[in-house]
């Protein structure tokens, strides 16, 4: 199975000009820019520091997903914390193996509760990775 | 701050140009560009929900070398509050 791309991820507010889009920094603490192209509000996941590049295709870096943000101000705190999350993603993967190789070296334990917390872990990363646990 | 849509999420079944991340409710999440990454980013809500439940539980136990644990619970709070925004 081909893994991810590489983290870290990032995210990058398209606000269309026509909605008074600014290039510059969101209060949630994320970059945005403004498109001429129209289209609706929306937080593009990319996988690279250099978001002009990205944005105009220059084959640096790339894109790695698309949220669309709903209209209205709870709809769109909502999708800015569902892209942060998302963002997030490889960075959660590389945390959880760390856990887990933690949690299989620890001794002086109460055994029952290692093997469920390590279930768990196993669990997470496997879907994380596309495979059965 | 506004928390994530609850999890799981998971990716629709069917045919779509690209792949969908959709919640339980089957509303979108993301439009996700290559098939290789929607397990990592679907899993997202799990990985974030049983890092926490591992972070108490390494919170709690001994080890034989403490600023291994230390940095381990270090990276696991720098990831938890890059997730969410908020340091736990």
């Amino acid at each position: 199975m081909t893994p991810p791309t590489p983290g870290p991820y990032r995210v990058l507010e398209i606000i269309p000009a026509e909605r008074g889009g600014l290039c510059g920094r969101a209060p949630e603490g994320h970059d945005t820019i403004t498109s001429d192209s129209g289209g609706d509000c929306r937080i593009e996941i990319l996988s690279t520091t250099d978001h002009m590049r990205d944005v105009f295709g220059s084959g640096h870096g790339g894109h790695i997903a698309t949220v669309p943000i709903p209209l209205g101000l709870a709809a769109r705190a909502q999708a800015i914390a569902n892209a942060r999350l998302l963002a997030a993603a490889a960075n959660l993967l590389a945390v959880c193996k760390m856990q887990r190789e933690f949690i299989e070296s620890a001794r002086n334990m109460d055994n029952a509760v290692q093997v469920a917390v390590l279930a768990d872990v196993d669990g997470a990363i496997a879907l994380a990775e596309g495979k059965t646990p | 701050m506004t928390e994530h849509t609850n999890g799981p999420w998971r990716q629709r079944v069917g045919p779509t140009t690209h792949p969908l991340i959709e919640d339980e409710r089957g509303r979108t999440i993301a439009v996700v560009s290559v098939q290789h990454d929607v397990p990592v980013l679907a899993a997202s809500t799990d990985m974030l929900a049983v890092l926490k439940q591992a972070r108490e539980f390494i919170d709690l136990i001994g080890s034989d070398d403490d600023a291994v644990q230390i940095a381990l619970l270090a990276d696991v709070d720098r990831a938890i509050a890059r997730a969410t925004g908020v340091q736990p």
